[in-house]
């Protein structure tokens, strides 16, 4: 998928321009669409999506000058935040290792999801993740690019690889899943 | 379009994403089909419980940070590189001023110049003459020779020291960063480099 020209305007200005202004508008324009994966990614945990998040772009910018336009940008961000988390959990898993040997039971392992954390704040984004979570990845992904980011089929399909058909079908799965997950009957025979 | 098709499209109906023809054909479909319309209920109530509005403003509030965090990054990751050229650069006056030193030290212990050889002999019947008038024999005076020390002259050193003094300056400022800096500083990193290194 080509670049479009915002973006392309955006990696021009990064490489011949204003590098820090371009990097700050790179990350501004991103930084929602990058935190939301890193969400889904890490059971909802704010802190560490943001460090996801922070650590994606340092990366992402990193190589933005080399970046080819082979992707859409987002498609190349999706990889990169998904591959973040890979490497976060990695490192927590590893640091749980280590605490476990040294009995270290004073810290609050922080992939643990707090409820009554900012719960009062954020409650839609809380509770659909909380529904999303019940979901298969395929359908989740589909839907929350789909409806909260608001991507084209098209987008959607450069990012994960699926067909539209496929895309659809996952989207209105996903949909119908969560209304029975909000009390709607499910008809019998339909998919789940 | 069969009513499989037509209902995947159910989600877009709501979220009024379809073209106008997906519209028409999914309203029609909707008008003869009870089943289809119950699905449409459901969705619509997905759709109220999450607006999509509401989350994106959620989440923009949330990730709000993630720029300035960045940024901090960024701008933490670019101090290290200025130490760095502060180093190269310290590195080098150093570098210069050893170089500066060595070629100092070696024109000391060179001979003189043929220019001074010339010059001290053009001087020394001058001091003859000012030496006749006393009632020293002018054959009992020592032989005019320039002295080996002799050159480099006073007006050499002074150039001498403000060229160490220069490049001393030029080396404080590289290696140290500009808020450690001042006139006072300066003065006292010069003092104690020349002590050391005497000239």
């Amino acid at each position: 998928m080509a670049l479009s020209a915002e973006e392309a305007a955006l990696i021009n200005e990064y490489v011949h321009g204003d590098r820090e202004r371009a990097a700050t508008q790179f990350v501004r324009h991103y930084q929602r669409f990058v935190y939301g994966i890193a969400l889904r990614h890490l059971d909802g945990n704010h802190d560490d999506a943001c460090d996801v998040a922070q650590e994606t772009f340092i990366r992402a910018l990193r190589h933005l000058d080399r970046f080819k336009g082979e992707s859409s940008i987002q498609t190349w961000l999706y990889r990169i935040t998904v591959n973040t988390c890979l490497s976060f959990r990695r490192r927590w898993r590893r640091h749980q290792r280590l605490s476990d040997v040294v009995e270290s039971d004073d810290e609050l392992p922080s992939t643990i999801p707090m409820p009554d954390r900012q719960l009062e704040d954020h409650e839609f984004v809380d509770r659909l993740h909380a529904m999303l979570s019940k979901l298969p990845p395929k359908q989740r992904e589909t839907f929350y690019l789909r409806y909260v980011e608001g991507l084209s089929y098209e987008e959607i399909s450069g990012i994960l690889g699926v067909s539209v058909s496929g895309l659809k079908a996952n989207y209105f799965h996903a949909v119908r899943k969560i209304a029975a997950l909000l009390g709607r009957p499910i008809p019998p025979g339909e998919k789940r | 379009m069969n009513t499989d098709q037509l209902r995947l499209l159910l989600p877009d109906y709501v979220a009024g994403t379809l073209s106008e023809q997906e519209r028409a054909l999914v309203e029609a479909a909707l008008a003869q089909s009870p089943e289809l319309r119950s699905e449409l209920e459901d969705i619509a109530v997905v759709f109220a419980a999450f607006p999509a509005k509401q989350l994106r403003q959620e989440l923009d509030w949330r990730a709000r940070t993630i720029s300035a965090a960045v940024s901090q990054h960024l701008g933490a990751a670019a101090v290290p590189r200025r130490v760095w050229w502060r180093l190269a650069a310290g590195a080098m006056a150093a570098g210069a001023l050893a170089v500066w030193a060595m070629v100092g030290l070696q024109k000391h212990d060179q001979p003189p110049l043929p220019s001074a050889v010339a010059l001290n002999q053009k001087v020394a019947p001058v001091q003859q003459t000012a030496t006749t008038d006393t009632h020293a024999p002018a054959s009992s005076l020592p032989q005019a020779q320039p002295h080996p020390k002799s050159y480099p002259d006073a007006a050499v050193q002074r150039h001498d020291s403000v060229m160490a003094r220069l490049t001393l300056d030029a080396l404080a400022m590289a290696t140290f960063p500009d808020d450690a800096i001042d006139s006072q500083f300066v003065e006292h990193f010069v003092e104690v480099f020349s002590d050391a290194s005497t000239y």
